[in-house]
């Protein structure tokens, strides 16, 4: 149902049901944009029947009028050929030379004619014939009737005096009643005529009345038909006025010069301003000085062409000083004299523009930190790299991966880590100069780049800067957090045209600045790619070394330092690959750390260990431990303590014979998460042990809060024991915390017997290194056992090949 | 306003029955006080009527011997020429009156043709009727229109 605008504003109308006739009507061509409704849809027809109506019976009167004027003279020559008859009797029989038989038959046939209608000589005399019409008007009928049987009387009693002769009895008779006949013939004819006459005048009179009638009401029509055109182009223009003074979208028509001839009221809404404060400004003044030139441009192409459309964007400035982003559809009506200039229909769009805006923001900047995202980087790079000539200023990369982070994750929980990013986001922001770019590009990796850069020194100076300002503790919901990062630095070289290329390089470096210990940076340098593609090639083989059977696990025997009889052994996993030989732990390791193999492979090493431990104690009936050391990624693993209690189980061997052990630096973040852990396994009996206890962050404080049973102090102390330096009293000092807080100690790295002296001095219990045995596969150790000799005598013999 | 919340509700329908009511009102007004008028224009009947029928070439009358007095002719023309209707008080027979020098209509300005009245213009159709005061004595009733009095056309008429 359509709504229509009325004086009192919209209402709701039942859509007219036309007639298919007002439908044609009101679609005619020739009404242009005007739209009829059903009114005027009938008075149109109307009007056309009427004008018809004239026109059709203005040619039937006049053809009308010509046949009376016809017959009115046909029937007054009757009077004429009635006087000639009687005139040709009385001279044939006076005996002279006439037809009165011709005038006779001339009078009968006319007097048919004008009856019934029919051909008759034409009045003026000539040999013509004219078709007369018969007469309709009983009144005329009954004269010319008359008329005609008067002709009959007329010609009969002619006839009859003919054959009378002058001197018959009858003859005067027949004469006088020749002239009485003729007399009242004359009278008939006329009087028809008359009658003919009047009848036509009648008529014609009828036919001017419904003329006249027929004008009036064409005129009444045609005013009608005006009215309700002009009521309808009114109500048009109304609607129209209506439109462009509700409508949200502006209208506005400039002169070719770019005048403001007319301002839809609209603009009030959209640019604060009034529209008579517009008209006579031009339409450049509105625009931003940054669109103008396009605007001007596009305006200046359309003024070529009539009726020429085009389309641009532009800001317009409010009233209030801001600017408003605007869409506008110009159309060149310059040609057109009720409009006569470029017509621009011109809509607010600033509110899709600023989400657009934001849009693109987002599909190019990290949501969390507000830094560019990859796709963002690589573009700049890119740019950066298109710019970069072979000489001069250059670009340069900065790779930086946060160390340990999901360290933080995992014990502050993601909410802490995501706020670490953000403070690591804005202090390299911080740093960094107005032309250089920084961007995180996912998990704790971060990129910098550095534009204009005069070299490698620069670009390193700048790293260095990045490294300073994360080095300052970040606060975190009460922790105070002390962040590293490892960075790696790649200038861009003019071979150099990926982004992609210099980002790898710099990738590269950062992961060198890992493999090197973290917490620092590195530069990318051609020979690091070899290195570094060798290192994947050795994850490559690692993943596939457990599957292949390439591990082997060797044990180092554990000795009490007072009876040199070994108590226990530690499991050491040694790689044997098959074209490099065998990889030292230290090489592979950190590879397994880093991947997550370590998970598998410590399984492995668990299951391994425990079931061999339980062999030997089969065997010889001792009670051997067995240690087992955990990295920190093995402990934070979720499955730990279920697969060491499978490999008890698996194995059946006492808990209380297993001592897993771990670094000081897994001890690092005393958490109630840590503290979960080591009791969960404590809970299963197992013992553990502190390994290379006193190189990371000595704390006395974590040895009272863990349940830790055993200190193996690290070797770099007991190097030094059998001296009587600062380090020898440090190992004496360590041993003595560990009788104070009564755990048990194991010196590592004993080599010298100087040194086992030294320790059984010191009352240290436990002792393992060189000096006593070096680590022996399975088969070594079960024949080493087998003796039931004292360890040390493996030792000082130099049996056993190293480990 | 006052009534117009509750007041009776012009509704299309109410105009078409006002508007009829208007136009039959009119109507009455214009047709009643004719019907008045024609009642009273009709004259009350006096005297003697006769009844003439003219015809081509006949007059007949409804009597031929009237009392002297009013007499009213109720003239009808059965056509269908146009004639006359002329009343003439004379001595002569009804087909001998004088005739003009054209020996084709009477001359009633003749000695012994004492012209009374007259209808001239009768049309086919046409009533009309002709009132006169007629003295004892013999009269003629006649067309005189060329050839018509000749063809027949005359009656006479005595009045007592």
């Amino acid at each position: 149902m359509p709504r229509l605008p009325s004086a009192k504003g919209w209402v709701v109308r039942a859509a007219p049901r036309r007639l298919g006739i007002s439908r044609f009507v009101s679609r005619l061509p020739i009404l242009g944009d005007v739209r009829l409704d059903r009114r005027l849809g009938w008075v149109i027809p109307v009007f056309i029947v009427l004008v018809t109506g004239i026109v059709g019976y203005n040619a039937h009167a006049t053809a009308h009028e010509r046949g009376s004027a016809l017959v009115v003279n046909i029937a007054s020559r009757q009077r004429t050929l009635v006087e000639r008859y009687t005139k040709d009797v009385m001279l044939v029989i006076d005996g002279f030379q006439a037809d009165p038989g011709h005038s006779g038959a001339i009078l009968r046939q006319t007097a048919d004619a004008l009856l019934d209608g029919g051909s008759v000589a034409a009045p003026q005399g000539s040999d013509e014939r004219v078709e007369i019409p018969a007469q309709r008007d009983w009144k005329v009928r009954r004269k010319l009737d008359q008329d005609r049987r008067l002709i009959d009387d007329l010609t009969r009693t002619g006839d009859e005096l003919l054959e009378r002769g002058r001197h018959d009895p009858g003859y005067s008779a027949d004469v006088t009643r020749l002239r009485v006949l003729s007399a009242q013939l004359s009278s008939v004819s006329n009087d028809a005529v008359g009658e003919i006459t009047r009848h036509t005048e009648a008529s014609l009179s009828r036919l001017v009345r419904v003329e006249i009638a027929l004008g009036l009401l064409s005129a009444l029509a045609a005013l009608a038909m005006g009215l309700l055109l002009r009521r309808a182009g009114a109500e048009q223009a109304a609607q129209f006025r209506s439109l462009v003074h509700n409508s949200s979208d502006l209208i506005t028509v400039i002169a070719g010069d770019g005048t403001i001839r007319y301002q839809s009221p609209s603009v009030e809404r959209m640019l604060g301003r009034r529209a008579a404060d517009l008209v006579g400004m031009t339409l450049i003044d509105l625009v931003h000085p940054d669109d103008q030139h396009h605007v001007t441009a596009a305006l200046a192409k359309l003024v070529e062409t009539q009726r020429a459309t085009g389309d641009f964007e532009c800001r317009l400035q409010h009233g209030d000083g801001s600017w408003r982003h605007a869409e506008s559809i110009c159309t060149n009506l310059s040609g057109d004299p009720r409009v006569g200039g470029l017509v621009l229909n011109t809509r607010d769009v600033t509110e899709r523009t600023v989400l657009e805006q934001q849009l693109t923001h987002q599909a190019f900047h990290d949501p969390l930190t507000g830094l560019a995202n990859r796709a963002l980087f690589s573009d700049r790079v890119d740019h950066a790299l298109a710019r970069a000539g072979r000489k001069g200023p250059t670009a340069a990369v900065v790779f930086l991966d946060l160390d340990d982070f999901k360290t933080v994750n995992d014990t502050l929980g993601h909410g802490a880590g995501n706020d670490l990013l953000v403070a690591v986001a804005d202090r390299i922001r911080g740093i960094l100069r107005p032309a250089d770019t920084a961007a995180r590009l996912g998990g704790d990796e971060f990129a910098i780049l550095l534009e204009d850069v005069q070299g490698e020194q620069e670009a390193l100076s700048i790293a260095e800067r990045v490294t300073f300002a994360l080095a300052e503790p970040f606060t975190l919901e009460d922790h105070q957090l002390l962040v590293r990062a490892s960075l790696g630095v790649a200038v861009a070289e003019p071979e150099h045209r990926q982004a992609d290329e210099l980002l790898r390089n710099a990738d590269m470096a950062m992961y060198l600045a890992k493999a090197n210990g973290k917490g620092r940076c590195e530069r990318f340098d051609p020979s690091l790619h070899r290195t570094l593609v060798e290192r994947f090639e050795l994850i490559g083989d690692l993943r596939q070394a457990l599957e292949r059977g390439q591990l082997v696990v060797h044990y180092q025997p554990i000795v009490e330092l007072t009876t040199e009889e070994i108590t226990g052994l530690e499991a050491l996993v040694r790689w044997r690959h098959p074209e490099r030989g065998t990889v030292p732990p230290a090489a592979f390791i950190p590879l397994a750390e880093e991947t997550g193999l370590i998970i598998p492979i410590g399984r492995w090493v668990l299951e391994q260990a425990c079931q061999q431990a339980r062999q030997w104690q089969h065997r010889t009936g001792r009670k051997l431990s067995i240690s087992i050391n955990l990295s920190a990624r093995q402990f934070q693993d979720a499955g730990l303590v279920d697969d060491v209690t499978t490999a008890l189980r698996h194995a059946d061997l006492d808990p209380g014979s297993l001592v897993l052990e771990i670094t000081e630096s897994l001890l690092m973040h005393d958490t109630d998460a840590t503290i979960a852990r080591l009791g969960e396994l404590k809970a299963l009996g197992v013992r553990l042990a502190i390994d290379d206890f006193g190189t990371g962050y000595s704390s006395l404080s974590y040895l009272r809060r863990f349940p830790v049973d055993i200190l193996k102090v690290d070797k770099s102390f007991i190097d030094a024991v059998a001296g009587n330096g600062e380090d020898s009293a440090l190992a004496r000092a360590i041993i003595q915390l560990g009788h104070t807080l009564r755990l048990q100690t194991v010196a590592e790295g004993v080599e010298a017997p100087q040194q086992a002296s030294r320790l059984r001095t010191l009352r240290c219990e436990l002792g393992q290194g060189y000096y006593f045995a070096h680590p022996l596969d399975a088969d070594e150790v079960a024949a080493l056992l087998e003796r039931h000799g004292p360890a040390v005598a493996l030792a000082t013999s130099k049996e056993t090949p190293a480990g | 306003m006052p009534g117009r919340g509750d007041g009776m509700v012009w509704t299309r329908a109410t105009w078409r029955w006002t508007g009829a009511a208007v136009v039959v009102l009119a109507l009455v007004s214009l047709v009643v006080p004719l019907a008045a008028a024609r009642r009273h224009e009709r004259p009350q009947p006096a005297g003697t009527v006769v009844d003439v029928q003219l015809d081509d070439f006949h007059v007949r009358r409804s009597t031929d011997a009237i009392p002297a007095g009013m007499v009213r002719f109720r003239l009808v023309n059965n056509g269908p020429s146009t004639h006359e209707f002329v009343v003439v008080r004379t001595y002569h027979a009804p087909d001998k009156l004088p005739l003009q020098r054209d020996g084709l209509t009477v001359d009633e300005e003749k000695p012994g043709v004492d012209h009374v009245d007259e209808a001239e213009g009768l049309d086919i159709a046409d009533h009309r009727t002709l009132t006169m005061g007629l003295a004892p004595g013999h009269y003629v009733l006649f067309c005189n229109l060329e050839g018509h009095y000749l063809g027949g056309m005359h009656a006479a008429l005595t009045v007592r």
